[in-house]
């Protein structure tokens, strides 16, 4: 048995070697061995109805073409992180599961993860085609390849969701936006009109000082804690709660909570601006924005919305990797799993499986080639249905939700192609030096970003207040240390 | 009450008659060996670099590597809120419980008892959650039962209860005690319907007052129930409900310095950072200090009174 | 208790007091309820009130869209809570009844023995390897019963206590002279005379029991073994997650939920059962107290 599958790899690596980008081949897989039994955990928008015939549909592909047996794990993000740790510290079966990039260093430490580079090149062929080789180095961190990034949007530009009605009372054109201070007349002409309506609202960590972290520099990592300006196109590490940009963007916001036009409840909000623009008492919100915002925005909020969007499009680190798929070390045969992984990337049926469920049952094709629900199918009775693909392994490959353009994928490809590319894109900072001081860093950050970005305090004052806890609490050490590292990766380079 | 009984040597055949108190005590031993005292030994995870492949022991040691995030970031202030928290509640739960108790035994009607037995026991059933909604929809600056009834209706100016940290060591006071008291006057209850009725009989054939009758009483019998309740809490002094300090102030970083405890450190600590050796140390760290707490306490307990000691 | 002209002044006091108490305990749970059934716009526009502007029952149309996944869940729960609340008030006052002996050899030590777990634990991983990998439970009934709840030395401490300072050690002693076993004496004295004890760990077991999620969180994948509130808590989890993601999250349908409500109305759903059955409890409650008072 063991030797049989000792061939294989052999073999595959040979052909691979000889061959090069072919890839792994149909071929190369023994079909009268046992089918390999493997479990893929993925994220999952909802408890889907029905798991098992999306099961079944997707291991009568597996069976076929991989002569594997998979069991499918969806999560959803709510227990997600409740439930992983325990998972992997223990032998229970995981082979593929996606997670957050900030854990890689300590999954790596942990031995949580497998270097997948040693599979890459031999069993990937087709990731490396898919997500491209740039992008892939997103989750190398010193040479550890943890995961591959799934195919979500690679860049987070902020955009300012308002809706139409409001705005065309204003007399305000979504052309007048071309910032977040263009926003501030129109907020004081429709306070005058409605009086009662919160101007600006969203999650506390939604709001606008917090996300455009990633349209106005590369955080290097998962946090804010020493970053490079200008898009990324210094290499200088800096404190960018020192800067002019995130005073000037909290000073916006403090003079919005002044004049009442944000919430007072903005600093601790757990509701989503699209659900209290839903209940009809809000008049934008800031969101991270991709060619498809509309669409999602005018179902999410029941309104026709205007989107503009409000800052650069910049390819970084941080929000390629932003979701990943890894393969555990409770994998009992690794390069059976990237060959799966490769499979899935690759293959649309599978991709739709995911993220759609069965096609005649849970969706069907329209005309258009986008898909809908079927007759008498809704969101309420549905058996299986995510619409989750930024969070799902290859969205590219898969069917387009009816209302969204059919060419969305080729709009997301324009969007990447023209972006701003920090000079730091692919590097991944390790924070296992300074992972005490990070953590403790991560305590004041949250004692004090959320209010001042909400507006909730006075910037002049409290700013200074903040950096000087940040540098007594080590964040020179940090910077230092993200300093040192990226000389090195850019020597290398 | 001290009776210096001379031990008795034990004996086989002594010891024989006690074999069915044994076998009634097997059960339930054998489950807390299972249940808490193997996983126990994973302790030993905060002193060691966790790796996977070697297993929780196998890792290699690494000192008292993993307690330094604790002592990162204003230490001092985090201890001092944990304890001085602590203590408010226990004495709290003490005194609302234990007057609690007495009140409702001491209500004559047997349907109104009834009642506010079950009040009382009613946000215990609530998970701290749903107190965090609750306490919400009363304190939201903008949709406020508070601001937008209480203090409107009075004519005062609406106030920013999520960041204004000089009102929440009261609102956290007030729903600890709201959420929990519930439990403590249940075993005081419990306590006081066990006091021989023959005790207040006497008393009252002496004519002496209610308030003497439960000082002289009920308190006195309470003592042992008191005692076990407050050795308790006191083994517990550096743990928090992660819930009431966390999830009620809605994590608002303006409170930071009256809601901060060890349990929010530790959490908001390590969503960055990780690592079950750090979650160990940080577990390890408040229940040494509970043990040592509790050992003087006991101690204590046993020079005035051996018959009340815990152990 | 005489009815003399102080008793009855007493009596208006301490029941003004208590109702006062009362109405600060349920007033909260009221507005959780009436917020429940508030329409999303008037929590959100007119703010939180005793009386709503807009009545909504929209949050109980989305957590009854699954109705038979909710009541399987009810039942799940029911079956989980008689038997560990059972297990768990035998073991402890066996536990405790022993404990009381105060001749028993070794007392102390087993006394230490049982304080112990309750100052140190190995965490939830060196936990979730033993029950999942060494005792194979995940996915089971078991799980949601075996870990953490079958007993707590709080409990055993506090029938041990009651036991000691509430059943004179006379009565021992005269029924080992009548020739009783310890097994009699438990059976026939100190079981049903320590009733109000185990009255009141049977009740903190049961709500232990009831309001658990963490053993279905991490034991179970199985949707068919949810408890209620491994299927509730999993709501309100997903809700927040969806909000707090709804930038990168494509779904529109997900995102429709009414937030705010769904939030209080599934908190009431959780303890609506509860609130059904705590009269009938209550009357064994109250005849366990009873029974404490005219042992004597």
């Amino acid at each position: 048995m063991k030797k049989r599958w000792l061939a294989v790899v052999l073999s595959a690596a040979m052909t691979s070697g000889m061959l090069g980008s072919l890839g792994v081949k149909a071929a190369e897989i023994d079909f009268d061995e046992e089918p390999y039994e493997a479990t893929l955990m993925y994220w999952v928008a909802n408890d889907a109805r029905d798991v098992e015939a999306v099961e079944e549909e997707f291991n009568k592909l597996t069976m076929e073409q991989l002569n594997m047996k998979v069991d499918l794990m969806p999560v959803t993000l709510g227990t997600y992180g409740q439930q992983i740790q325990m998972i992997l510290s223990s032998d229970d079966k995981l082979d593929i599961f996606p997670f957050w990039p900030g854990s890689m260093g300590t999954y790596i430490d942990a031995d949580y993860i497998v270097d997948m580079s040693e599979y890459l090149e031999d069993y990937g062929q087709d990731l490396i085609d898919i997500i491209g080789e740039d992008d892939i180095m997103c989750c190398s961190m010193d040479g550890f390849l943890g995961a591959v990034p799934s195919m979500h949007e690679r860049t987070n530009p902020v955009y300012m969701v308002m809706r139409t009605d409001l705005l065309e009372e204003s007399g305000f054109k979504a052309e007048d936006i071309k910032t977040i201070d263009d926003m501030t007349p129109i907020y004081a002409k429709l306070k005058e009109l409605h009086p009662d309506m919160v101007m600006y609202g969203c999650v506390n960590s939604m709001t606008y000082p917090v996300v455009i972290f990633s349209s106005l520099f590369d955080p290097l990592g998962d946090n804010n804690f020493g970053v490079l300006m200008d898009e990324g196109q210094t290499t200088t590490v800096t404190n960018w709660y020192e800067t002019d940009e995130f005073m000037n963007a909290c000073k916006t916001m403090y003079e919005w909570n002044q004049a009442g036009y944000t919430s007072a409840d903005l600093a601790t909000s757990s509701d989503g601006g699209e659900s209290l623009m839903r209940a009809g008492n809000l008049f934008s919100f800031t969101t991270y924005g991709k060619p498809n915002t509309k669409v999602e925005k005018d179902s999410m909020t029941g309104y026709d919305t205007t989107c503009v969007q409000i800052t650069d499009d910049l390819c970084c680190t941080k929000v390629t990797n932003s979701v990943c798929y890894g393969i555990s070390t409770n994998s009992e045969e690794p390069e059976k799993a990237m060959m799966l992984l490769n499979w899935i990337y690759k293959t649309k049926e599978a991709n739709d499986l995911l993220n759609w469920g069965i096609e005649g049952r849970d969706y069907v094709v329209t005309e258009d080639g986008t898909i809908d629900y079927p007759e008498g199918v809704t969101a309420e009775n549905v058996q299986y249905h995510q619409d989750f693909g930024w969070a799902q392994m290859n969205q590219y490959n898969s069917y387009i939700w009816k209302g969204n353009s059919p060419d969305l994928w080729g709009q997301y490809q324009e969007v990447r192609d023209n972006a701003v590319v920090s000079k730091a894109y692919g590097f991944f900072f390790d924070p296992t030096n300074v992972i005490d001081e990070i953590a403790a860093l991560q305590t004041v950050s949250d004692e004090y970003l959320m209010s001042l970005a909400a507006g909730a305090l006075d910037p002049e004052t409290t700013i200074p207040e903040f950096n000087e806890k940040l540098y007594d609490t080590g964040l020179q050490d940090v910077i230092d240390e993200k300093q040192a590292q990226l000389d090195a990766w850019l020597e290398e380079q | 009450m001290k009776t210096k009984k001379q031990k008795p040597r034990l004996t086989w055949t002594t010891f024989k008659g006690y074999i069915p108190l044994y076998l009634m005590l097997l059960p339930g031993l054998v489950y807390f060996f299972i249940n808490n005292y193997i996983p126990m030994a994973g302790i030993i995870v905060a002193f060691k670099k966790y790796s996977k492949r070697k297993g929780i022991y196998g890792s290699d040691w690494c000192g008292l590597k993993n307690f330094e995030f604790l002592f990162k970031n204003d230490a001092a202030l985090i201890i001092r809120n944990t304890l001085l928290y602590n203590i408010v509640f226990i004495i709290l739960g003490m005194v609302v419980g234990v007057a609690l108790a007495i009140l409702i035994t001491d209500v004559y009607s047997k349907r109104c008892k009834r009642l506010y037995q079950s009040a009382i026991l009613l946000p215990f059933l609530v998970s701290i959650v749903v107190v965090s909604y609750i306490v919400f929809a009363f304190l939201s600056a903008e949709n406020g039962m508070v601001n937008n009834g209480l203090l409107k209706a009075l004519g005062l100016p609406a106030v920013q209860w999520y960041a204004e940290p000089k009102y929440w060591p009261f609102i956290l006071t007030f729903v600890n005690l709201w959420k929990g008291c519930g439990y403590g006057t249940l075993i005081y209850i419990a306590g006081i319907t066990g006091i021989d009725p023959a005790f207040y009989e006497a008393a009252r054939l002496d004519g002496a007052s209610r308030w003497k009758q439960i000082t002289n009483i009920t308190l006195p019998c309470l003592v042992p129930s008191l005692i076990t309740m407050t050795m308790l809490n006191i083994g517990r002094i550096f743990c928090s409900d992660f819930g009431l300090f966390y999830q009620v102030p809605q994590n608002s970083g303006a409170l930071f310095s009256v809601t901060q405890t060890i349990d929010t450190y530790v959490y908001r600590a390590l969503m960055s950072a990780g690592g079950i050796g750090r979650s160990a140390a940080a577990g390890f760290f408040q229940s040494i200090v509970g043990f040592i707490l509790v050992m003087g306490a006991n101690f204590l307990v046993r020079r005035i009174s051996r018959e009340n000691a815990m152990f | 208790m005489l009815r003399t002209k102080s008793n009855i002044r007493y009596q208006a006091i301490i029941n003004t007091v208590m109702m006062l108490v009362t109405v600060i305990m349920v007033a909260p749970l009221v507005l959780l309820f009436i917020s429940s059934i508030s329409s999303e716009r008037s929590l959100l526009v007119n703010g939180y009130s005793f009386l709503p502007k807009e009545l909504s029952l929209d949050a109980y149309r989305y957590i009854f869209s699954n109705r038979q996944t909710i009541f399987r869940a009810y039942g799940i729960t029911i079956i989980v809570t008689i038997i560990g609340t059972t297990c768990n008030v035998m073991l402890s006052a066996m536990m405790g009844y022993a404990l009381s002996v105060r001749k028993l050899p070794f007392r102390n030590i087993i006394n230490f023995y049982i304080f112990f777990t309750m100052l140190f634990s190995g965490g939830l991983v060196p936990s979730y390897l033993m029950w999942a990998n060494t005792f194979h439970i995940k996915n089971t009934l078991l799980a949601l019963i075996l870990p953490n709840f079958l007993l707590s030395a709080m409990n055993v401490i506090l029938v041990r206590t009651y036991y000691t300072t509430s059943i004179p050690e006379a009565l021992y002693e005269a029924a080992k002279i009548d020739g009783a076993s310890y097994l009699q004496i438990f059976t026939k004295v100190v079981f049903p005379m320590g009733k109000p004890i185990l009255v009141t760990i049977g009740l903190f077991s049961g709500l232990t029991y009831w309001n658990d999620w963490t053993n279905g969180l991490y034991y179970i994948n199985d949707p068919k073994l949810y408890s209620i509130q491994n299927l509730l808590n999993k709501m309100i989890q997903d809700v927040q997650a969806l909000q707090a993601n709804a930038s990168a999250a494509g779904s529109g349908a997900a995102m429709q939920i009414p937030t705010v409500s769904v939030r209080m109305a599934i908190a009431f759903v959780a303890i609506l059962p509860i609130l059904i059955i705590y009269p009938f409890l209550q009357k064994y409650f109250a005849e366990g107290v009873a029974l404490g008072a005219v042992k004597g």
